[in-house]
Protein backbone atom coordinates (compact mmCIF):
# COMPACT_ATOMS: atom_id res chain seq x y z
CA UNK A 1 0.00 0.00 0.00
CA UNK A 2 2.77 2.35 1.03
CA UNK A 3 4.76 1.50 -2.10
CA UNK A 4 1.80 2.32 -4.32
CA UNK A 5 1.29 5.63 -2.51
CA UNK A 6 4.95 6.57 -3.01
CA UNK A 7 4.86 5.68 -6.71
CA UNK A 8 1.62 7.61 -7.18
CA UNK A 9 3.03 10.68 -5.39
CA UNK A 10 6.16 10.50 -7.55
CA UNK A 11 4.16 10.34 -10.75
CA UNK A 12 1.99 13.30 -9.69
CA UNK A 13 5.05 15.40 -8.83
CA UNK A 14 6.84 14.55 -12.06
CA UNK A 15 3.71 15.50 -14.01
CA UNK A 16 3.48 18.81 -12.10
CA UNK A 17 7.15 19.50 -12.82
CA UNK A 18 6.78 18.80 -16.53
CA UNK A 19 3.48 20.55 -17.21
CA UNK A 20 3.64 23.60 -14.92
CA UNK A 21 5.82 25.64 -17.28
CA UNK A 22 9.04 25.11 -15.39
CA UNK A 23 11.26 25.07 -18.46
CA UNK A 24 14.94 24.37 -18.70
CA UNK A 25 17.14 27.44 -18.24
CA UNK A 26 18.50 29.32 -21.29
CA UNK A 27 22.02 30.58 -20.91
CA UNK A 28 22.41 33.15 -23.65
CA UNK A 29 20.57 35.39 -26.10
CA UNK A 30 22.46 36.78 -29.06
CA UNK A 31 22.34 40.53 -29.75
CA UNK A 32 20.60 41.82 -32.87
CA UNK A 33 22.78 42.09 -35.94
CA UNK A 34 22.84 44.54 -38.84
CA UNK A 35 21.55 47.54 -36.86
CA UNK A 36 20.92 50.29 -39.41
CA UNK A 37 19.67 53.84 -39.02
CA UNK A 38 18.26 56.59 -41.22
CA UNK A 39 17.55 60.17 -40.20
CA UNK A 40 13.87 61.10 -40.44
CA UNK A 41 12.97 63.61 -43.13
CA UNK A 42 12.65 66.51 -40.68
CA UNK A 43 15.91 65.68 -38.88
CA UNK A 44 14.16 65.10 -35.54
CA UNK A 45 14.78 61.38 -35.15
CA UNK A 46 16.37 58.15 -36.26
CA UNK A 47 14.58 55.21 -37.86
CA UNK A 48 16.23 51.98 -36.72
CA UNK A 49 16.05 48.52 -38.27
CA UNK A 50 17.79 45.29 -37.30
CA UNK A 51 17.74 41.60 -38.16
CA UNK A 52 15.54 39.24 -36.18
CA UNK A 53 17.24 37.04 -33.57
CA UNK A 54 16.27 33.37 -33.59
CA UNK A 55 14.27 32.37 -30.49
CA UNK A 56 14.17 35.92 -29.09
CA UNK A 57 10.93 36.93 -27.35
CA UNK A 58 11.46 40.54 -28.37
CA UNK A 59 13.73 43.54 -28.45
CA UNK A 60 14.52 46.56 -26.30
CA UNK A 61 15.63 49.99 -27.48
CA UNK A 62 17.51 52.31 -25.16
CA UNK A 63 18.52 55.96 -25.44
CA UNK A 64 21.35 56.78 -23.02
CA UNK A 65 20.39 53.74 -20.88
CA UNK A 66 16.70 54.75 -20.73
CA UNK A 67 14.44 51.99 -21.99
CA UNK A 68 12.11 53.54 -24.59
CA UNK A 69 10.77 50.50 -26.40
CA UNK A 70 10.08 46.85 -25.69
CA UNK A 71 8.33 44.67 -28.21
CA UNK A 72 8.58 42.22 -31.04
CA UNK A 73 9.14 44.64 -33.92
CA UNK A 74 12.52 44.72 -35.68
CA UNK A 75 12.23 48.43 -36.39
CA UNK A 76 11.65 51.54 -34.30
CA UNK A 77 11.84 55.30 -34.78
CA UNK A 78 13.63 57.12 -31.97
CA UNK A 79 12.65 60.72 -31.33
CA UNK A 80 14.09 61.02 -27.83
CA UNK A 81 17.23 63.12 -28.10
CA UNK A 82 20.30 61.32 -26.77
CA UNK A 83 23.94 60.53 -27.24
CA UNK A 84 23.87 56.76 -27.59
CA UNK A 85 21.23 54.39 -28.90
CA UNK A 86 21.29 50.73 -27.92
CA UNK A 87 19.28 47.74 -29.09
CA UNK A 88 19.17 44.34 -27.36
CA UNK A 89 17.26 41.09 -27.74
CA UNK A 90 15.62 39.32 -24.82
CA UNK A 91 14.19 35.92 -24.04
CA UNK A 92 12.42 35.50 -20.76
CA UNK A 93 14.55 37.19 -18.16
CA UNK A 94 17.70 36.90 -20.27
CA UNK A 95 18.89 39.91 -22.25
CA UNK A 96 21.65 40.10 -24.82
CA UNK A 97 24.44 42.65 -24.95
CA UNK A 98 23.38 45.89 -26.62
CA UNK A 99 24.50 46.93 -30.06
CA UNK A 100 24.96 50.68 -30.03
CA UNK A 101 25.10 53.72 -32.29
CA UNK A 102 27.07 56.74 -31.10
CA UNK A 103 25.11 59.89 -31.92
CA UNK A 104 26.87 62.24 -29.50
CA UNK A 105 27.70 65.66 -30.93
CA UNK A 106 31.25 66.99 -30.69
CA UNK A 107 32.18 70.00 -28.60
CA UNK A 108 35.09 72.30 -29.45
CA UNK A 109 36.16 75.91 -28.85
CA UNK A 110 37.75 78.07 -31.53
CA UNK A 111 38.87 81.66 -32.04
CA UNK A 112 38.53 83.30 -35.46
CA UNK A 113 39.08 86.91 -36.52
CA UNK A 114 37.26 89.58 -38.49
CA UNK A 115 38.56 89.43 -42.06
CA UNK A 116 40.56 92.71 -41.81
CA UNK A 117 42.25 91.55 -38.61
CA UNK A 118 45.36 89.40 -38.31
CA UNK A 119 44.45 85.74 -37.85
CA UNK A 120 42.30 83.20 -39.61
CA UNK A 121 38.76 84.37 -40.36
CA UNK A 122 37.03 81.23 -41.61
CA UNK A 123 36.08 78.03 -39.85
CA UNK A 124 34.59 74.69 -40.67
CA UNK A 125 33.86 71.43 -38.87
CA UNK A 126 35.99 68.49 -39.98
CA UNK A 127 34.84 64.87 -40.32
CA UNK A 128 35.54 64.29 -36.59
CA UNK A 129 33.20 67.17 -35.76
CA UNK A 130 35.99 69.45 -34.52
CA UNK A 131 36.00 73.15 -35.47
CA UNK A 132 39.04 74.13 -37.56
CA UNK A 133 40.09 77.65 -38.57
CA UNK A 134 41.26 78.59 -42.07
CA UNK A 135 42.79 81.60 -43.76
CA UNK A 136 40.57 83.32 -46.31
CA UNK A 137 43.54 82.98 -48.67
CA UNK A 138 43.70 79.20 -48.27
CA UNK A 139 42.08 78.33 -51.58
CA UNK A 140 42.73 74.60 -51.13
CA UNK A 141 40.44 74.61 -48.10
CA UNK A 142 37.65 76.75 -49.52
CA UNK A 143 35.38 73.67 -49.77
CA UNK A 144 35.79 73.19 -46.00
CA UNK A 145 34.57 76.66 -45.02
CA UNK A 146 31.25 76.76 -43.15
CA UNK A 147 31.36 80.25 -41.61
CA UNK A 148 33.58 83.31 -41.70
CA UNK A 149 33.58 86.73 -40.03
CA UNK A 150 33.05 90.07 -41.73
CA UNK A 151 32.11 93.54 -40.46
CA UNK A 152 31.44 94.65 -44.05
CA UNK A 153 33.88 97.51 -43.57
CA UNK A 154 36.94 96.81 -45.74
CA UNK A 155 40.38 97.32 -44.20
CA UNK A 156 38.97 98.15 -40.78
CA UNK A 157 38.04 96.16 -37.72
CA UNK A 158 34.77 97.29 -36.19
CA UNK A 159 34.11 94.82 -33.34
CA UNK A 160 30.53 96.02 -32.88
CA UNK A 161 29.69 95.18 -36.51
CA UNK A 162 31.08 91.67 -36.89
CA UNK A 163 28.70 89.17 -38.49
CA UNK A 164 28.76 85.46 -39.18
CA UNK A 165 28.72 85.05 -42.95
CA UNK A 166 28.02 82.02 -45.13
CA UNK A 167 30.86 81.14 -47.53
CA UNK A 168 28.37 81.22 -50.42
CA UNK A 169 28.64 85.01 -50.17
CA UNK A 170 31.76 87.19 -50.29
CA UNK A 171 31.33 90.97 -50.12
CA UNK A 172 34.82 91.39 -51.58
CA UNK A 173 34.85 88.92 -54.44
CA UNK A 174 33.75 85.49 -55.58
CA UNK A 175 32.04 83.08 -53.23
CA UNK A 176 34.34 80.73 -51.31
CA UNK A 177 32.09 77.74 -51.91
CA UNK A 178 28.42 76.92 -52.39
CA UNK A 179 27.46 76.31 -48.76
CA UNK A 180 24.65 78.65 -47.76
CA UNK A 181 24.93 78.41 -43.96
CA UNK A 182 21.82 79.55 -42.12
CA UNK A 183 21.87 81.35 -38.76
CA UNK A 184 19.16 81.66 -36.14
CA UNK A 185 19.47 83.43 -32.80
CA UNK A 186 18.39 81.26 -29.88
CA UNK A 187 16.23 82.81 -27.21
CA UNK A 188 18.63 81.70 -24.52
CA UNK A 189 22.23 82.35 -23.58
CA UNK A 190 22.53 78.87 -22.07
CA UNK A 191 24.11 76.64 -24.70
CA UNK A 192 23.31 73.47 -22.75
CA UNK A 193 19.59 74.20 -22.71
CA UNK A 194 19.40 73.62 -26.46
CA UNK A 195 19.22 69.89 -27.12
CA UNK A 196 17.90 70.03 -30.67
CA UNK A 197 18.43 72.60 -33.42
CA UNK A 198 15.33 74.39 -34.64
CA UNK A 199 13.77 72.82 -37.74
CA UNK A 200 14.36 74.10 -41.25
CA UNK A 201 11.78 76.63 -42.29
CA UNK A 202 11.65 78.12 -38.79
CA UNK A 203 13.45 81.36 -39.61
CA UNK A 204 17.11 80.67 -40.31
CA UNK A 205 18.64 83.61 -42.19
CA UNK A 206 21.40 83.61 -44.78
CA UNK A 207 23.95 84.59 -46.02
CA UNK A 208 24.81 86.57 -42.85
CA UNK A 209 23.44 87.10 -39.37
CA UNK A 210 20.75 89.74 -39.22
CA UNK A 211 22.46 91.57 -36.37
CA UNK A 212 26.15 91.87 -35.44
CA UNK A 213 27.52 89.31 -33.01
CA UNK A 214 26.99 90.00 -29.32
CA UNK A 215 28.76 88.22 -26.48
CA UNK A 216 26.76 85.36 -24.91
CA UNK A 217 24.44 85.07 -27.88
CA UNK A 218 23.72 81.49 -28.92
CA UNK A 219 23.02 80.56 -32.54
CA UNK A 220 21.40 77.60 -34.20
CA UNK A 221 23.53 76.84 -37.26
CA UNK A 222 22.32 74.99 -40.34
CA UNK A 223 25.05 73.99 -42.79
CA UNK A 224 22.82 74.15 -45.85
CA UNK A 225 24.22 72.47 -48.95
CA UNK A 226 22.51 72.48 -52.32
CA UNK A 227 19.64 72.29 -52.99
CA UNK A 228 19.14 75.23 -50.61
CA UNK A 229 16.26 75.73 -48.24
CA UNK A 230 15.48 72.08 -47.69
CA UNK A 231 17.00 69.34 -45.60
CA UNK A 232 19.15 66.99 -47.64
CA UNK A 233 22.16 64.70 -47.30
CA UNK A 234 25.25 66.76 -46.63
CA UNK A 235 23.44 69.24 -44.38
CA UNK A 236 24.54 69.43 -40.76
CA UNK A 237 23.49 71.25 -37.61
CA UNK A 238 25.45 72.93 -34.83
CA UNK A 239 24.95 75.31 -31.95
CA UNK A 240 27.45 78.08 -31.28
CA UNK A 241 27.87 80.51 -28.41
CA UNK A 242 29.85 83.75 -28.72
CA UNK A 243 32.15 83.74 -25.69
CA UNK A 244 34.05 86.97 -26.33
CA UNK A 245 34.71 89.63 -28.95
CA UNK A 246 38.08 91.36 -28.76
CA UNK A 247 38.95 94.89 -29.84
CA UNK A 248 41.31 93.26 -32.37
CA UNK A 249 38.38 91.44 -34.00
CA UNK A 250 39.07 88.10 -32.30
CA UNK A 251 35.85 86.17 -31.68
CA UNK A 252 35.94 83.20 -29.34
CA UNK A 253 33.27 80.58 -29.98
CA UNK A 254 31.99 77.50 -28.15
CA UNK A 255 30.73 75.00 -30.70
CA UNK A 256 28.71 71.79 -30.55
CA UNK A 257 28.39 69.98 -33.88
CA UNK A 258 26.34 66.95 -34.92
CA UNK A 259 28.39 64.69 -37.20
CA UNK A 260 25.41 62.72 -38.47
CA UNK A 261 24.12 64.44 -41.57
CA UNK A 262 20.60 65.93 -41.27
CA UNK A 263 20.21 65.00 -37.60
CA UNK A 264 19.28 68.00 -35.45
CA UNK A 265 20.12 66.44 -32.08
CA UNK A 266 22.54 68.63 -30.13
CA UNK A 267 22.73 67.58 -26.48
CA UNK A 268 25.88 69.03 -24.97
CA UNK A 269 28.41 66.19 -24.76
CA UNK B 1 12.14 2.09 1.67
CA UNK B 2 10.20 4.82 3.50
CA UNK B 3 13.34 6.97 3.75
CA UNK B 4 14.08 6.65 0.04
CA UNK B 5 10.51 7.51 -0.82
CA UNK B 6 10.68 10.54 1.47
CA UNK B 7 13.91 11.78 -0.10
CA UNK B 8 12.50 11.34 -3.62
CA UNK B 9 9.34 13.24 -2.72
CA UNK B 10 11.27 16.09 -1.09
CA UNK B 11 13.71 16.31 -4.02
CA UNK B 12 10.89 16.48 -6.54
CA UNK B 13 9.09 19.10 -4.46
CA UNK B 14 12.28 21.19 -4.30
CA UNK B 15 12.73 20.93 -8.07
CA UNK B 16 9.14 21.93 -8.69
CA UNK B 17 9.36 24.91 -6.32
CA UNK B 18 12.61 26.15 -7.88
CA UNK B 19 11.05 25.99 -11.33
CA UNK B 20 8.05 27.97 -10.19
CA UNK B 21 10.31 30.51 -8.50
CA UNK B 22 12.07 30.98 -11.84
CA UNK B 23 8.75 31.53 -13.62
CA UNK B 24 7.73 34.01 -10.93
CA UNK B 25 10.97 35.99 -11.18
CA UNK B 26 10.55 36.17 -14.95
CA UNK B 27 7.08 37.66 -14.50
CA UNK B 28 8.47 40.20 -12.04
CA UNK B 29 11.22 41.07 -14.53
CA UNK B 30 8.66 41.55 -17.32
CA UNK B 31 6.54 43.78 -15.10
CA UNK B 32 9.58 45.85 -14.16
CA UNK B 33 10.40 46.35 -17.85
CA UNK B 34 6.82 47.44 -18.55
CA UNK B 35 6.93 49.89 -15.63
CA UNK B 36 10.22 51.29 -17.02
CA UNK B 37 8.60 51.82 -20.44
CA UNK B 38 5.64 53.60 -18.82
CA UNK B 39 7.95 55.78 -16.73
CA UNK B 40 9.86 56.78 -19.86
CA UNK B 41 6.62 57.58 -21.67
CA UNK B 42 5.46 59.79 -18.78
CA UNK B 43 8.86 61.48 -18.78
CA UNK B 44 8.58 62.10 -22.52
CA UNK B 45 5.15 63.64 -22.11
CA UNK B 46 6.53 65.92 -19.39
CA UNK B 47 9.36 66.97 -21.71
CA UNK B 48 6.89 67.68 -24.52
CA UNK B 49 4.82 69.84 -22.18
CA UNK B 50 7.97 71.76 -21.17
CA UNK B 51 8.93 72.23 -24.84
CA UNK B 52 5.46 73.46 -25.75
CA UNK B 53 5.43 75.84 -22.78
CA UNK B 54 8.81 77.19 -23.89
CA UNK B 55 7.58 77.58 -27.48
CA UNK B 56 4.52 79.49 -26.30
CA UNK B 57 6.76 81.81 -24.27
CA UNK B 58 9.07 82.27 -27.26
CA UNK B 59 6.14 83.09 -29.53
CA UNK B 60 4.86 85.62 -27.00
CA UNK B 61 8.33 87.21 -26.81
CA UNK B 62 8.65 87.28 -30.61
CA UNK B 63 5.24 88.93 -30.89
CA UNK B 64 6.20 91.55 -28.31
CA UNK B 65 9.54 92.10 -30.12
CA UNK B 66 7.81 92.66 -33.46
CA UNK B 67 5.47 95.23 -31.93
CA UNK B 68 8.33 97.23 -30.37
CA UNK B 69 10.31 96.98 -33.64
CA UNK B 70 7.37 98.45 -35.56
CA UNK B 71 7.04 101.28 -33.06
CA UNK B 72 10.74 102.16 -33.30
CA UNK B 73 10.88 101.70 -37.07
CA UNK B 74 13.17 98.68 -36.63
CA UNK B 75 15.72 97.83 -39.30
CA UNK B 76 16.31 94.55 -41.10
CA UNK B 77 19.31 93.05 -42.84
CA UNK B 78 17.98 94.09 -46.22
CA UNK B 79 18.64 97.75 -45.40
CA UNK B 80 22.39 97.15 -44.92
CA UNK B 81 24.37 99.04 -47.54
CA UNK B 82 25.71 97.07 -50.51
CA UNK B 83 24.65 93.71 -49.08
CA UNK B 84 22.24 91.26 -50.62
CA UNK B 85 18.89 90.97 -48.85
CA UNK B 86 18.67 88.37 -46.14
CA UNK B 87 17.02 85.14 -47.16
CA UNK B 88 14.77 83.47 -44.60
CA UNK B 89 14.57 79.73 -44.66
Amino acid sequence: MLRRLVIFSGVVLVALFVFSGCTSEETEVLPPENLQYAVTSDGSGLSLTWDAVTDADGYRVYVDDDLIYEGTSTSYTVTNVGKEIGVSAYKGNLESDRVTINVAPVSSDITIYERSSTGYSAMGWNSDGVAVSYSLLDTANYPNFHIYLDDFTPNQVVPAQIHFVAPSYNSQGDAFNDIETGFKVALTSNLDSITIADPVGSGYVSPYTQDPLVVNTVYHIWIDTQPYGELNTGDHFAKVKVLSIGTDGAVQLQCVYQRISMLRWLPTP
Amino acid sequence: MKKIAGVVVIALLALWLSGCQQTGSQEVSDLKAKVAVLETKVSNIEKKIDELTQKIEEMAQTKAGKKSSKKSGGTTGSTKKNLPPLKKK
